[in-house]
């Protein structure tokens, strides 16, 4: 089945259709999703709630945009109001980008990972960025998506993606550089830059 | 921004491209559908009920319109029942659309959401 008679087939409220559609673009969600809220326990809830919503405003789909990009939209603005809700509930979620920088920057938590894998060690690193930083690393890295596409998903004008896009990579490599200096891990040859 | 020397871009790239492993349960495509499903159910139930007392209020206010404005005995004798009587006519309406609002909402509904919750 094409993605266009999915489509018809969802907005017909075809259930079996709509789960094909799931397992399309679950994967997109969930990276989504789960990059913005960073709270394992509560991922598969927000996941759900986007594909509900998906499912209560498919009709108003009228393929302005790939489907990939609108459902990315839902489940952006669904998990910033999550991570917006849980602030308001006094968890620290968002703060102010610059604050979010230097708080990251001079957290030592993560140094402390001399027997960890560097994989993991870095997924963290990332878990801990700022949540614009950390949104615009994954539709850009996993999610493939263009600077324009990121546009429309978050809001954001291109230039903030762009600049955020270089900021959160000059951020992990002074974060990798302190690592280094602490003596806490060696990069691979192979890695390592000039 | 000074460019660092220890990390290489291509290193960084392909490490924010690896995947995040992040995990859904198996049947997670099959739990939100069969959500979806009993949703759409629910809002057709409500939906019903809405068209049933839509329909009930339409066909009323069209026979009292009727009976009114042709003068009909119908009316004459409506009146001529008293306000008691007629406030048990208006209890007995009341009552017969609340039996049908439990037996097309809210018994559906509680059935969908039991079963949802399994």
């Amino acid at each position: 089945m094409n993605e266009t008679d999915l489509l018809k087939q969802v907005k017909n409220g075809n259930p079996d259709a709509f789960r094909f559609l799931i397992s399309d673009y679950k994967k997109l969600v969930l990276h989504l999703v789960g990059r913005v809220i960073s709270q394992s326990d509560d991922i598969e809830d927000v996941c759900q709630d986007v594909f509900l919503k998906v499912f209560r405003e498919i009709k108003k789909f009228r393929g302005d945009s790939k489907l990939s990009t609108w459902i990315a939209t839902i489940a952006y603005n669904t998990s910033i109001s999550f991570v917006k809700s849980k602030s308001r509930k006094g968890e620290k979620y968002m703060e102010e980008i610059g604050l979010a920088e230097k708080r990251w920057l001079a957290d030592d938590h993560v140094l402390h990972s001399e027997n960890e894998e560097l994989q993991a060690l870095l997924m963290r690193m990332i878990e801990k960025l700022p949540v614009q930083y950390r949104t615009v690393i994954t539709l850009f890295y996993l999610d493939e998506f263009s600077y324009r596409e990121i546009r429309q998903i978050t809001g954001m004008p291109e230039g903030t993606v762009k600049s955020y896009l270089s900021r959160a990579k000059n951020l992990l490599k002074q974060k990798i550089e302190k690592l280094q200096l602490n003596e806490k891990f060696y990069l691979l040859p192979e890695y390592a830059g000039k | 921004m000074q460019e660092n020397e220890f990390v290489s871009d291509d290193f960084l790239d392909q490490f924010l491209k690896a995947d995040p492993g992040y995990s859904l349960p198996d049947d997670f495509a099959e739990k939100v559908a069969a959500r979806a499903k009993k949703r759409m159910e629910v809002l057709q139930t409500i939906r019903d009920f809405l068209i049933y007392i839509g329909t009930f209020l339409v066909v009323s206010t069209a026979l009292f319109g009727f009976a009114y404005f042709r003068q009909l005995e119908l009316l004459t004798k409506l009146k001529s029942l008293g306000p008691t009587n007629l406030a048990w006519l208006a209890g007995i309406v009341v009552i017969g659309v609340f039996v049908l609002f439990i037996d097309k909402v809210i018994l559906p509904c509680s059935f969908l959401f039991r079963t949802l919750r399994k």
